[in-house]
């Protein structure tokens, strides 16, 4: 929140007074909350979402602090409390988040300063990159249609039950992990499987490539496609 | 070949395998490749860099390793001619990132409660864009998965390794004071 909210001899946001009341240097029975909460609210029409969940969640905070400083607590609760103060309650959950938007600025800073930076593209592919060389997902989707459609003959049986997708990712790694030299797309769809094992593997083979576990390359357009078992100590 | 000499060819060859490797390299990797002890060639790359002062280009440390880059000062010049493909996480995305960075290994409902906001949608994307991954399961009921961060998280983030995340002790008034911006200038 970047909004200053008008409060005497203030001009800070509803964060720094969430700030100064947990370092103990700001007294909320002495603040006329509703006021600041209304200015700060008012500032805020129209910006995003995440500007009002954080105001939202900071308002809350600061009205349940000043009620437990104005009525107390309630007798049942933890009476070591009294010991140390009636001070604000430092343990709550809003500390801590404002803890990590903090960080969460410093980081992206960094991103920011980082992405200023560049470097060759390094040997291998980006690891954020699906490995995927040469080839769309379109062209893999529009293989297996193709592999779908092909002309379908003699007897075959019926789908065993419960084929998941789980068994077929095994069933990838095994057959690419024998063949390091890569396999054909059209390889590990056997012309005799059923249409529900066929889709499973491609969904399998779609996990593998998305878990960066299978690399698929096409060498020229419209070629063969050839599937590849990644090292799996190559990703990070 | 006198000292002088020798010292010239293993400068010339870091910078080969720098600019050939083009991502960060352990030193004990250049060290192998030019047959040198880790120490002697720490001292090496640090001659490098000095080498490169008032050039285009700048030796970084980051996620582990040493690696050639342009200096930031260019980067609109860069920019003109490469298409920078990575788009900038949101906020939120990068919220969750960050309670991912300091607090690993850490659970969705971790995450959640100290956000107080659901994280699924934030915690897919960081997993596609490989800053984040699973790294194991919490042996507590229901085994949730545990998150870390990447190599590639230090890498976009330009970190040396989890101990250079900025200090977290809430005690900065502004988010850019939290890290010395003047130790990464050249």
């Amino acid at each position: 929140m970047d909004r200053p909210a008008p409060l005497k001899g203030f001009d800070g946001t509803l964060e720094d007074v969430v700030r100064l009341c947990q370092a103990g240097e700001v007294d909320l029975r002495e603040i006329a909350l509703a006021e600041v909460i209304r200015a700060t609210a008012e500032s805020l029409e129209g910006t995003d979402l995440e500007a009002l969940t954080a105001f939202l969640q900071q308002a809350a905070w600061l009205v349940e602090q000043k009620s437990l400083q104005l009525v107390g607590r309630p007798a049942e609760e933890e009476p070591r409390e009294e010991e140390e103060g009636a001070g604000p309650d430092v343990t709550s959950e809003l500390p801590e988040y404002l803890v990590f938007r903090e960080a969460t600025s410093a980081l992206a800073a960094l991103e920011a300063w980082q992405s200023r930076i560049f470097t060759r593209p390094p040997l291998g592919s980006d690891p954020s990159e699906l490995p995927l060389g040469g080839v769309r997902l379109e062209d893999l989707a529009l293989a297996f249609r193709r592999l779908l459609e092909r002309e379908r003959t003699g007897v075959r049986e019926l789908p065993p039950e419960g084929v998941t997708v789980a068994e077929r990712i095994a069933f990838v790694l095994e057959v690419l992990s024998a063949h390091p030299e890569g396999v054909e797309f059209e390889a590990l769809f056997s012309e005799d499987d059923p249409k529900v094992v066929l889709i499973v593997t491609f969904l399998a083979l779609l996990e593998l490539i998305r878990r960066r576990q299978v690399r698929a390359e096409q060498r020229r357009p419209f070629g063969p496609i050839r599937l590849f078992r990644l090292d799996p100590e190559a990703s990070p | 070949m006198t000292a002088e000499q020798e010292q010239h060819t293993l400068l010339a060859a870091l910078e080969c395998l720098l600019f050939a490797s083009g991502g960060p390299v352990p030193v004990e990797r250049l060290a192998q490749a030019i047959e040198r002890s880790v120490e002697e060639t720490h001292t090496l790359v640090a001659m490098l860099e000095a080498s490169y002062a008032g050039r285009g280009l700048m030796v970084q440390y980051v996620a582990g390793g040493y690696q050639l880059c342009t200096r930031p000062e260019y980067a609109e010049f860069v920019g003109r001619l490469v298409e920078i493909q990575t788009e900038p996480l949101s906020r939120a995305t990068l919220e969750t990132l960050a309670i991912v960075a300091y607090r690993q290994p850490v659970t969705r409902a971790e995450i959640e409660a100290i956000r107080g906001a659901r994280s699924d949608v934030h915690l897919h994307r960081l997993l596609e864009r490989g800053l984040v991954r699973e790294v194991g399961r919490k042996p507590t009921p229901g085994h949730p998965i545990l998150y870390g961060t990447t190599e590639l998280f230090l890498r976009r983030f330009g970190l040396r390794d989890l101990s250079d995340l900025p200090p977290l002790d809430g005690a900065q008034t502004d988010g850019t004071a939290a890290y010395d911006l003047l130790r990464r200038e050249p």
